[in-house]
């Protein structure tokens, strides 16, 4: 079976995930935006967070420096390196770019101040033990001065930060707000246009299911002039649309043939019917007189005439034949030797008049023939073209080798035959027939040739010269 | 079949379409939420200066500050420099020391002060130069200290001021008349002083034959905010004669003397010269109570300051002094018409 590539499977399969991809990304990116903007909302505060932890460093390294002055507590030096190593840090991140921002300067400004005062807490620490009393004493409080002008920007860097953060975060919360409903809204636009498309190729595919349901049901009650005209592409709905009109042309077709068929075994049958019960009026004469005839045979011999015998046991072969080869065929040789009795019969009747001549080309007597053929054309030229003029008449059977088929040929000189009647014989029409014949009609010949060669055989009749005389030919096929 | 294939791949144009859209309309709904709440600063959208200046002044002259702090910033900004304002508020425990200390550990690249004579204010201004930082005085000068330069009025010019001014005034013959000058700068040697002995010696050369023209300085202390304003009350209650005119030389001065006559219903007995402007210098000059108001240039006073700074930067040196015009604003003049 053909696969292509546009089956329902692949066309259900690519609308399935278009749809799923057109959603993962659309949701991709509205999630994305509200993440981002949730990590915003959650990190407004932040840089207060930040200032505050700064705030908490300097305090810490500020109590640690005091601690260490007081009473040269060599762990408070060690805590005070530590959070100053983390203060450096945290320094390093702040900002030091002079912008035309409040918040930047005031950030620069703690962090110049800061590194100052961890200078100056340095420079006490050094004092202290350089054992200079004036000079640790003088940087502890300049560091305490910067210390508090660190801790006032902080304050107010935290204030500042606190307002504008309070602004954003009021902003954010209600941005997150709208947002929301824009994600439903998209969502549903999305979910509008997929309901659309779905439905749109279900219809597509399901519609030529439901035409061809109908038109199946059509054909299956008897109208066979049922076409599928879907504009179907490569898919399974357009293979079995090409294939319901193809399977309705051959019904079609079929019909026609068994039509055909029909009518030609009733024609047939008709014939064999004709030729049967023609056979079975004759069958009653035969039989009765093959008896007597062959009591006569006795008789004449009995009473040695001869001739009479002779007659008699032809007359009786003659009759033999006809009671055995009805329903049979013959060979050609057979059918001659029919001919030469039924000629000797004739010449007893006709005192001896008839000429019969005989032309045969012995090598195909072999080869077999419907039966009753040549005696019927013989009897035909007797009775109706020689019989009025037997002294000048003369009837000819001609057959012959022609290789590829065998010629026969049963002509006479006689009256002739009338152009209609000959028509009418070739066209297979009825003539009558003679009471005194045996009763198989040209026509019963022809058709009987048909049966048993088909399209093999041929005839034809001829009209002789000035109407007189006539010829009738059959060319056909050797057969074993 | 065409047709079909044709309208697949406008399925999933449609469907990349939709998405880069969708994907851009909501980056610009992202960016225009964080703008919106203040939150798309980034570096790209900031300038960022190569200088940091900071203006020292004091909150008494807030308008003129104000003004003169407009200026400065413009000024700067074209030169590449931020000028950030320190304004000692009045509840502030920062002194113009203390926001001078700020300044030099913030490191900043220099500094505009007002300078007001206050006690140890002339250290810092050395502490600064010491450490690099230029400083410009303002108003008033600090010759003795590390400045490189100073912007402000010329005792001797603004002297002139106000002897051209009283001279309109006493048209009279035998005039007899006591003026007061309140001077908030007390350092003898500062520019207050200068005016006051300027003004004194022009005024009394042209008073009339037969006038009788008294000059006087008080002495307002002007780092005690309060007592500044009880100095001036008890001059006008206790004593004997009540000046006909009073010379202010600061904003805060001349609101407190003309608050203070409204107090003692002396509005109209005593002419008020005040200094600046503000609400209440503008209502007294729309009442005739305020007969002038002393305006010294703000915008040459933010352009000479930046000035300063910006040639010591590129130079190494700048001129020492940047006199800045002053005039005597009266009732109907332009500068007050605009208030």
């Amino acid at each position: 079976m053909r696969r292509s590539d546009g089956s329902i499977k692949k066309k259900l399969t690519f609308i399935m995930i278009y749809m799923i991809v057109l959603i993962f990304f659309s949701n991709i990116i509205m999630f994305g935006l509200v993440n981002n903007l949730t990590r915003q909302l959650d990190s407004v505060y932040s840089s207060n967070v930040d200032l505050n932890e700064l705030q908490e460093q300097l305090n810490e390294l500020q109590k640690n420096l005091y601690n260490y002055l007081k009473v040269r507590d060599y762990d408070s030096l060690q805590e005070y390196y530590r959070v100053q190593q983390d203060l450096n840090a945290r320094l390093f991140e702040m900002n030091d770019d002079v912008t035309g921002n409040k918040s930047d300067i005031l950030e620069k400004n703690i962090k110049n101040m800061s590194y100052r005062f961890i200078r100056k807490a340095d420079d006490s620490i050094a004092a202290k033990r350089g054992m200079q009393i004036e000079d640790y004493k003088a940087n502890y409080e300049e560091a305490m001065n910067i210390y508090g002008y660190i801790n006032s920007d902080i304050d107010e860097l935290n204030e500042t930060l606190l307002k504008n953060n309070a602004a954003s975060y009021r902003s954010l919360q209600s941005a997150l707000g709208i947002l929301e409903a824009a994600v439903i809204g998209v969502l549903a636009i999305i979910m509008i246009f997929g309901i659309y498309v779905m439905t749109k190729m279900t219809n597509e595919i399901v519609a030529p299911l439901t035409l061809l349901s109908k038109k199946a049901e059509l054909v299956g009650e008897g109208d066979f002039n049922q076409k599928l005209d879907i504009e179907s592409g490569d898919d399974e709905i357009g293979i079995v649309t090409n294939a319901f009109n193809g399977m309705v042309d051959s019904l079609n077709e079929y019909m026609i043939r068994v039509k055909e068929s029909a009518d030609k075994e009733l024609m047939m049958e008709n014939h064999l019917k004709e030729a049967r019960l023609r056979f079975l009026q004759a069958q009653i004469n035969p039989h009765f007189l093959f008896n007597s005839l062959n009591a006569g045979v006795q008789l004449a011999e009995m009473e040695n005439d001869e001739k009479t015998s002779v007659f008699l046991n032809r007359m009786a072969d003659f009759f033999r034949y006809n009671v055995k080869k009805t329903t049979e065929d013959a060979t050609l040789e057979e059918e001659v030797k029919l001919v030469d009795d039924y000629i000797y019969i004739q010449n007893v009747r006709f005192a001896g008049d008839i000429v019969f001549i005989k032309d045969i080309d012995e090598s195909v007597l072999g080869y077999r023939i419907p039966s009753m053929i040549l005696e019927p054309l013989v009897e035909n030229s007797l009775q109706h073209g020689i019989r009025d003029d037997l002294s000048s008449g003369h009837i000819k059977l001609e057959i012959r080798d022609k290789k590829t088929y065998i010629y026969i040929c049963v002509s006479d000189n006689g009256k002739g035959i009338d152009e209609e009647t000959r028509k009418k014989i070739l066209g297979s029409g009825k003539i009558e027939h003679d009471d005194d014949s045996t009763g198989i009609g040209m026509d019963n010949v022809f058709s009987r040739l048909d049966f048993y060669f088909g399209d093999n055989a041929s005839y034809n009749i001829k009209s002789g010269i000035d109407g007189k005389g006539t010829e009738v030919i059959l060319k056909i096929p050797k057969k074993e | 079949m065409k047709k079909k294939i044709s309208r697949y791949r406008a399925l999933i144009l449609f469907g990349i379409i939709f998405t880069i859209m969708l994907a851009g309309i909501f980056y610009r709904v992202y960016r225009g939420i964080l703008k919106n709440a203040g939150l798309l600063e980034g570096k790209e959208e900031t300038v960022v200066f190569d200088k940091h200046y900071v203006m020292i002044v004091d909150g008494s002259y807030a308008d003129y500050w104000n003004d003169v702090y407009a200026v400065a910033s413009e000024a700067a900004a074209e030169n590449n420099a931020y000028i950030e304002l320190k304004m000692r508020d009045m509840d502030s425990d920062y002194t113009m020391s203390d926001l001078m200390s700020k300044s030099i550990y913030s490191n900043v690249d220099g500094i505009i002060l007002q300078y007001t004579g206050e006690n140890g204010l002339d250290k810092k201004i050395d502490e600064a130069a010491k450490e690099g930082i230029p400083v410009v005085t303002l108003l008033n000068d600090a010759p003795e200290t590390g400045r490189i330069s100073y912007v402000g009025i010329n005792a001797y010019s603004l002297g002139q001021v106000y002897t051209d001014l009283f001279a309109e005034e006493f048209t009279g013959d035998d005039r007899s008349d006591s003026i007061v000058f309140f001077i908030t700068d007390t350092d003898p040697s500062r520019n207050q002083q200068q005016i006051f002995n300027q003004a004194r010696a022009g005024i009394l050369s042209c008073v009339p034959a037969g006038g009788h023209i008294s000059i006087s300085s008080v002495d307002i202390p002007a780092d005690i905010l309060f007592s500044a304003s009880e100095v001036i009350r008890s001059n006008f209650k206790y004593s004997e004669e009540c000046p006909d005119y009073v010379v202010c030389f600061d904003t805060a001065t001349t609101e407190i003397v003309y608050q203070t006559l409204l107090d003692y219903n002396m509005l109209g007995d005593v002419k008020v010269l005040g200094y600046y402007k503000s609400d209440i210098i503008a209502k007294g000059i729309e009442d005739d109570n305020v007969i002038a108001t002393l305006m010294l240039d703000a915008n040459d006073m933010g352009m000479y300051a930046v000035e300063a700074l910006v040639d010591y930067s590129t130079d190494g040196y700048s001129n020492a002094y940047y006199t800045v015009p002053s005039k005597l604003v009266k009732k109907g003049d332009p500068e007050i018409a605009q208030e």
